[in-house]
């Protein structure tokens, strides 16, 4: 007859013995009243276990790449809101990306709309800084790298005129040690010429910045309006049939009286 | 016929994601009911199921095959629920539903099941979770592995790294301990005391 044994109780209990082994302690189980009751209590403990249900998750996950999530299909949940607010949501968000790239400044005013980029600087600038003025100092590793990161149309123009950039301070200190030598100035674009295609590069990005915040704001209030058009639709039935009925009960009570 | 999870692995691994996607929706609640009964929330249990999959998928090149690729996803989780549970430095939390439904209920009842039976089979539920947060969480571990996902032993000792004999301990020693908190918390038996073996 073999010893009481844990792991042959517990083998036995999962049915996961060698049939040798399982037989052994069948033999051992029909002699031993101690066993026979711990086997029993804990096939009863598996049955409460068998009572313990996760709750039902509501989730899919899904893993997908940036693309085929932007040309997925809104979730459900959107679909209660308006289109026009869901156009303002998009707006909102394509203001605070853009204000995050290029230091925007959105203003609604007595001039109308008006819309003002200029790039943003993570430290302050030796010269003189402002909208349209170009950084004196060579842009760092750090910033051309943020730059190209960016995937956006933002983002590359940003890493363009951060090469640009690059590219004139190299060049003011080629001509710099040029000149120490006394060698004559090497012919080619200029550094105020480079500084210029900049300076246009820098307006043409504020403008289209700006033309691309007012088609947000005209599709934002297109949307709106054409609701406003179909509450108005929906609702003009139900308050005539609701203003019929008042005027039947008026026109009872007053003959009731 | 539906693909096996190595060769959804391998079309994975050629950067067909519709394929990964599969073996999200073929794995998902497994993963997230162990995480579920390891750490006992279910906000939490989400997040590791969901973390799970975001760490398989970048490690996907890494995956050479060796381990089922359950195996694999099982070993990520339980890896993920221990470094939450050294977060939070305390034992898993069983929740208590803040309210029951009866008619969410009676749509969850059995055929032959009254709703008064199932409520006793919820609060059982509850009860026995309670009992499983109390468990050390090797001994929880092993219970979960062998008694919800149905691993071998040798599975269950692969992926906790210790050997066949610690698993077997490790769940007697986890059952007993859990049959005392029952019978604490007034858990009746199921059984007659007439029908051993």
């Amino acid at each position: 007859m073999i010893m009481c044994n844990k792991e042959q109780l517990v083998g036995y209990l999962y049915d996961d013995l060698p049939a040798e082994e399982r037989a052994a302690f069948e033999g051992h189980v029909a002699a031993c009243a101690r066993c026979r009751q711990e086997l029993f209590e804990l096939r009863e403990t598996r049955q409460h276990l068998a009572t313990w249900a996760p709750p039902e998750p509501e989730f899919t996950f899904q893993v997908v790449q940036s693309a085929r999530a932007e040309a997925a299909p809104p979730r459900p949940r959107f679909a209660m809101f308006p289109r026009w607010a869901l156009a303002a949501a998009a707006g909102v968000l394509v203001a605070a990306g853009a204000a995050a790239i290029a230091n925007i400044e959105v203003r609604h005013d007595a001039n109308g709309f008006v819309v003002r980029t200029g790039w943003a600087s993570d430290a302050p600038l030796d010269g003189p800084a402002g909208p349209g003025v170009v950084a004196e100092r060579p842009i760092s590793a750090d910033a051309r790298s943020a730059a190209v990161a960016d995937p956006g149309p933002a983002g590359q123009l940003r890493a363009e005129v951060a090469a640009l950039a690059q590219r004139v301070a190299e060049m003011e200190q080629a001509d710099l040690q040029l000149a120490r030598t006394g060698a004559p100035p090497r012919s080619g674009i200029s550094p105020a010429e480079l500084r210029k295609i900049l300076a246009e590069s820098e307006s043409r990005q504020r403008t289209e910045m700006a033309m691309r915040f007012q088609q947000i704001w005209n599709d934002f209030n297109a949307a709106r309006a054409s609701d406003f058009v179909r509450v108005q639709q929906a609702v003009a039935p139900e308050l005539q049939r609701q203003g019929r009925l008042l005027e039947n009960v008026i026109y009872r009570n007053s003959g009731q009286r | 016929m539906p693909s096996t999870d190595e060769e959804l692995v391998a079309r994975s691994m050629g950067g067909d994601l519709d394929s990964f996607n599969q073996l999200v929706l073929r794995w998902e609640r497994p993963i997230y009911a162990l995480a579920y009964r390891v750490i006992g929330r279910e906000e939490d249990a989400r997040d590791v199921a969901q973390e799970t999959f975001l760490r398989a998928f970048r490690a996907l090149r890494g995956f050479k095959g060796q381990a089922k690729f359950s195996s694999w996803l099982y070993r990520i989780t339980l890896n993920l629920c221990r470094d939450w549970i050294r977060r939070q430095r305390r034992a898993p939390v069983a929740q208590a539903p803040e309210g029951v439904d009866l008619i969410e209920l009676a749509s969850q009842a059995e055929p032959a099941e009254t709703i008064e039976d199932l409520v006793a089979r919820r609060e059982l539920g509850r009860a026995v979770a309670r009992a499983m947060a109390m468990l050390p969480e090797e001994q929880r571990t092993a219970i979960v592995l062998k008694e919800y996902h149905g691993l071998t032993f040798q599975e269950i000792a692969d992926l906790l790294d210790c050997p066949l004999s610690t698993v077997k301990t490790r769940l007697y020693q986890g059952l007993c301990v859990l049959r005392k908190h029952l019978a604490e918390a007034g858990v009746e038996s199921v059984f007659a005391r007439n029908d051993h073996v």
